[in-house]
Formats: C-alpha cells, structure tokens, sequence
C-alpha cells in the first residue's frame, strides 16, 4: 500500500473538519487562558487532539498552520517556534499508537515527557533568537538562572523544563478528558478510534 | 503614498530574503536595512497597521532583550562603566545582534501577512492546485477562531442571565470548563458533518481546476520578482561556491 | 432507478433500527420519506446518498442501496458529485467558506471538476438568476443574512445539476419564507426529488409519493374504507390535521410495512370517495 493509497484512506473528510477545529483550538485557547487567568499556554491542545483522533500527518499539518496563522495574528516569533510544534505532534502521534490516551496518569505522563522534549527542542531556538526573552512572564525564571551565573542557553532551557511539562502535561490531561468523554459515534468517523477506546468498553 | 498592492509571489520572495539577510548581514547594515523598510510602509497605504504593530509586538521585545542582555551578563570580562552604571560590554554585542535581527526578520513577517490577506493567499494556492481541503483549513481556521469564542462569550452570557455565580476565578474556571467540552464536541460534529456534506459537492476531485479569475502578477511584481530572484541566487552561489 | 434492497440497519448494540426496507424510486419521481422519528428519516437520507458510513460509522448495514444497479457506495466520487446532491437540514454547512463571494462560492462545485470556464458562467449566472440572488453576486458569504446564505447553499449545491436531489428535514431551519422560496425553487427543479421532513406544507406541495417508515408491524390496508379508518384514528402514521389528509389522498399514498417486503399502493381520491359512499 503506496503512500497515497495510505493518505486517501487515512486523511478522509472529517479529518480535514477536525483539522481546522485543531487550528482554531490552538489560536483559540490562548483567548480561553486569558480570560480565565491561567498561567499556562496550552497552545497545542489542538494539534494534540488532532494527533490523537487523526495521526502524525494531519497532527503536523494543524502544527504547522497554527504557527503560520498565529504569526500573523498575535506575534511573528511564533513562526520560529514551528519545530517545537513539529516535536509535539510527531509523539503525540506516536503515543497514542502505544496507548497513552487510554487512562489519565498514562496521559499527564506522556505529556510530561513530550513537554520535555519540547522545552529540549525550543531551548536553543529562544536563546539564539530572542536571548530566552518572550515577555509571557516565565522570563523572570531566565532572568533568576542567568544572574545565579548560567550560561544563556542552560537558563533557557531550565526555563523550559520548569514550565513546558506543567503546561504539557495539563494538555495531554485535557485532550484525555476531552477523548474519553466523546460519544462514541463521533470518535468514530476519526481513524484513531482504535488508539482511543479498548475493545470491550463502549 | 505608495499604492502598490503586491501579488503573492513577489511577497514571499521578499520575505524569503529577508530572512537569509537576517542571519547573513551584520548588525548595522540589519539596522539599516530595517529602517529603509520602516520609511517605505509609511509611505504605503497600508503602512500604517504594519507600523502600529511593529511598535506593539517588536518594542518592547527588544526593549527587554537589551536591558536584560547588558545588565545581566554572566561570562562577560570587560564591563563599561556609564554615569555609574555598569553595562557589559559583549551583553551589547549579542542584544545589538538579536535587536536587529528581530527587527529585520519581524518587518518582514509583519509586513507579510499585511500585504497579502490569508484570503489572497488561500486562493493562490488554490489556483495552484493545493488539494482544496489545505486551502479551506487555512481560511476556516481563522473563522473557526471566531465562531469559537463567540459561542463561548455567547455561553457566559447565558450563564449569567440564569444567575450562576461568575465573580471569582476558580468559579469561572469550573464553569468554562464545564461548557467547554460539550462546545468541543458540538464543533467537531458540525465540522465534521459540513465536511461530509462538502465531499459530496466536489472536494475530493483530483482533476485539473479550472480558475474564474487567476490572480496574475501585474507588471511591477514581475520586475520585483525577478529582481529578489536575482538578489537570493547570486546570495545563494556565492555562499556555494566559498 | 434507484432501489433499496432488503435495507436493514443495526446500531452498535445490535438493535435494529429499520429491517428489511424495500423500495423503488424512479426518475423524475418527487418523493416524501415521512416518518414519526427525524432521526429514521435523517438515517435514510444518509443511506441514500451513501455517507451512512460517514456519519454513523458504528451502524451494520445489510442490503443495499442501488443506483441503476450499483450499490451507492461503489459509486465513483467524481460521478457521485454529478449524480446525488444531499442537502443537510442546516442548509449553511454546505458553504465552503473558501471564496469570498457569492460567484466564487457558487462556481465551486464546477471549477473543481474542471468544467470550462464560459460554461462555469453560463451556469452560475442562470442559477443565480433562477434563485433570484444576482444582486448578491459579488457580495462575501459570510455577511449575508441566514435566508440568502441558505439560497446561496442551495445554488451551490444544485448549480451542478444533479439527478437527485435529497433534502434532510429542510424546513427544521427555515421560516415560512424560507420554505416559500424553497418550494417556488423545487417546482421547477428537473430530477429526482426525495425530501424528508415531517412539515405538511413541504411534501404536500411537493411530493407525488411517499415512503413511510415505521418500526413496528403496520395493519395491512386492504380497502380505502380501512385506510380512512386508520388515518382518522391516527394510529399509525402521522399527526396531520383532516385537510391534509386530503391533500394527501389526493396524491397515490405508497406505504410500506417494514416487517414485509412487498408494498402496496392504494387508490386515488376517487376511488376513495366512492368507497366511502
């Protein structure tokens, strides 16, 4: 089976629906955590959900997207950040083919670890461009590692670890929550259904 | 007032330039380069959004990257000292570098998305036979954004109207969460039943399109393409062949 | 043309919803599914454009939906956009969102499969005219009022001029006007029409036949005398008041008992009024 066989199979048209509410989640939680006060991003709910539901591919499609449409609406520098978005759809993806999105702690583990990774991926991407500064208030804990007499890129990257498995791990929770609770006809027209629920529950 | 309205392609040649000189020139000529932009958009008809935003979004980002670079500088050895103030002397260096290729590279990504409207942009794809579904997720992406947050503010409306206790965080917080996941799923059934209903109207033809009005670069944008064209391969063969 | 073999649908616990429909719809027919439940007559709707495995991926199917023989879901995507066009009860999700106006959204459908270009505009520009909506050629979609937007749905769906056009619940979204416009539209329609919605003014206007699903052992009619009975002791089908009863005899009632697989017709008016004498 040839790669478009797979692509025509896979990507059918609520997967291309669910794509564009992935991206609107994605532009859209950041209004949500504004307004609710929330210091988190949870910026890739979308593509996580996207990944879940639909796999790799469509996941880093919305990742991708999102990123292009966010630098134009609220900040240029999102579009340098498109790897680290690219990290997290790719194992999103890949842990829920190993059944990460069928119990809770599962998940908020698998988010920590993707939330690692992330923070690994974006380190030197925020230390070489902005110098670890992206005024969305965790600058202060750059700040507090650079004066303790670190080097530019570890202060960026403590920073990360300290803040980006919180945020991801609350993502995954939210996206198991969101799953788990879906009726069960809707989560069936996704081609992730398999990943999602085990065989004898309904 | 300049009234050029740019095609999509010579935007994005432009843009793809901008961002091989913002990591390739130096500090001064980024500087430079930056502010020759800058003049031109005030002079452009719609120059005037991309420099309200530039002031919102890069200022401040810069502003900080400077303070914190001069001030806090850990592996520096030479220190300078100004009306008493000590300032390091390579934080300078690296804020200068970083300033200035955010400036540069932000103008250009700004200026980007302002010349050309994600409409214009969709439909370019589409004339260039992108699988159609590409260009609906990038414009409906947007909408989407919209419809979503007003049904949410249109929710907390309602929840009001019948008296539920709004006032602290942690109620509010219970209460968007509490409508927020029936909202998730009520989107996903609508979009996914637009999706079926928009299959059976054609969107999975993979035959050739045809295009009522192709969007064709006028005169100016061909000369401006084939001028950055020019610029980005004699860049691209001189960093080849040294 | 079309025909419904032994249809039986069964949800994810196994219950079955409709056993063993049988039915024939032929061309240029204007047929109304009315059923006591939208969700039977929806499920139909799906069933007979040949997204059932779509939108309730969870449902066993047994027998099949035939288009001229083929069964609905062996038909090519590029011949089903030609031949089946279904209108969803929310008329709205049928537009794109893609073109910024009218034209474009309405020319969609037939730049997709690469029509020529002064066809899209013969095209477009009838359809436009028939729904009386040229003046709202140029404008953006999204700025239209619900009603225009739903003529805007329609033009884009019928400007391809399909063979059958099925409408799910039509009237659930629409005001009175809405449903006047959508009535002057489909009397002039050429092809296949199958509407199901339980509104009177639609299919009474509309429809020649009808289909009627019922889950549960239906008397069989054998006389006009025990129809009337029946209808006015509405036991069985539908809550219509008596003129509609009227109207309805005044067309050939088709029902058909879903626990047999054979249908009977019944008789026109005349021969009705007789047997009441």
């Amino acid at each position: 089976m040839n790669i478009s066989d797979y692509l025509r199979r896979n990507i059918t048209p609520p997967v291309f629906s669910l794509m564009t509410v992935g991206v609107a989640i994605n532009l859209g939680m950041g209004q949500v955590v504004a307004l609710l006060k929330i210091p988190l991003y949870l910026d890739s709910l979308g593509t996580v959900i996207v990944a879940a539901m639909c796999g790799i591919i469509p996941a880093i499609i919305t990742g991708i997207i999102s990123n292009l449409l966010a630098s134009a609406v609220f900040s240029p520098a999102m579009m340098f950040f498109i790897p680290t978005m690219l990290v997290i759809a790719l194992l999103a993806g890949i842990l829920t083919r190993k059944g990460f999105f069928l119990s809770w702690w599962k998940a908020v583990l698998g988010g920590v670890f993707v939330g690692v990774c992330a923070a690994i991926v974006s380190a030197p991407i925020s230390a070489y461009l902005f110098g670890g500064i992206t005024l969305a208030g965790t600058d202060f804990l750059v700040l507090y590692f650079r004066a303790t007499g670190q080097e530019l890129l570890q202060a960026v990257l403590y920073q990360g670890l300290a803040s980006d498995p919180i945020d991801k791990g609350i993502t995954f929770l939210l996206a198991f929550v969101i799953l788990s609770k879906m009726p069960r006809n809707l989560l069936m027209r996704f081609p992730g259904y398999h990943y999602l629920r085990q065989r004898n529950t309904v | 007032m300049i009234r050029y309205l740019p095609h999509p392609v010579p935007v994005f040649l432009f843009l793809v330039l901008i961002i091989i000189s913002g990591f390739t020139l130096s500090i001064v000529v980024r500087f430079i380069v930056s502010v020759i932009l800058l003049l031109f958009f005030t002079f452009h008809i719609h120059g005037k959004k991309i420099l309200r935003t530039i002031l919102r979004i890069v200022i401040p980002l810069c502003i900080a990257i400077g303070l914190f670079m001069t001030f806090i500088y850990p592996e520096t050895e030479q220190w300078l000292t100004i009306a008493g103030i000590r300032l390091s002397q390579d934080g300078l260096t690296a804020a200068g570098e970083m300033t200035s290729r955010i400036l540069l590279l932000f103008t250009g990504i700004i200026a980007f998305f302002n010349l050309i409207t994600i409409q214009r942009l969709g439909s370019y794809l589409y004339q260039n036979n992108l699988p159609v579904w590409l260009v609906f997720i990038l414009i409906n992406g947007l909408k989407f954004v919209d419809r979503f947050k007003h049904k949410l503010s249109e929710i907390h409306f309602y929840q009001r109207l019948r008296g539920m206790p709004l006032e602290n965080i942690w109620q509010r917080w219970k209460a968007t969460v509490k409508i927020l996941i029936p909202l998730l799923y009520f989107m996903i059934e609508e979009s996914s039943n637009r999706a079926i209903a928009l299959e059976m109207r054609g969107f999975t033809a993979t035959t050739r399109r045809t295009t009522l009005k192709p969007d064709r670069q006028s005169a100016i944008d061909r000369i401006i393409t084939v001028l950055i064209s020019g610029i980005i391969l004699f860049i691209l063969l001189r960093s080849i062949l040294s | 043309m079309i025909r419904a073999v032994n249809l039986t649908l069964k949800d994810e616990s196994d219950k079955p919803v409709v056993s063993n429909l049988s039915f024939e719809i032929f061309k240029k027919d204007r047929i109304a599914i009315l059923g006591r439940n939208s969700e039977l007559s929806t499920l139909l709707c799906h069933a007979l454009a040949g997204i059932l495995h779509r939108t309730h991926p969870s449902y066993s199917v047994s027998g099949s939906i035939l288009y001229a023989g083929q069964p609905v879901e062996e038909i090519d995507s590029h011949e089903r956009t030609n031949k089946i066009a279904y209108v969803p009860p929310f008329a709205d999700l049928l537009i794109s969102g893609v073109k910024d106006t009218v034209f474009g959204e309405v020319a969609l459908s037939l730049e997709l499969t690469g029509i020529e270009r002064d066809l899209i505009y013969e095209r477009v520009n009838r359809i436009l005219q028939r729904f009386a909506i040229e003046k709202l050629s140029n404008r953006d979609p999204d700025e239209l009022s619900g009603g225009e937007r739903h003529k805007v749905a329609l033009a884009a769906m019928i400007v391809r001029a399909p063979d059958v056009l099925i409408l799910d619940n039509p009237s659930m979204f629409l005001d009175t006007a809405g449903v006047n416009d959508l009535l002057s539209i489909l009397r002039v329609y050429d092809g296949t029409i199958i509407i199901a919605d339980p509104n009177p003014y639609i299919w009474a206007a509309v429809a020649g036949r009808f289909i009627t699903i019922e889950k549960s052992g239906i008397v069989p009619y054998d006389s006009p005398a025990a129809l009337i009975r029946a209808l006015e002791k509405d036991a069985v089908h539908f809550d219509v008041p008596s003129w509609h009863e009227l109207l309805l005899m005044l067309r050939q009632p088709l029902i058909i008992d879903t626990e047999v697989t054979s249908f009977r017709s019944l008789f026109s008016l005349r021969t009705i009024i007789r047997a009441m004498q």
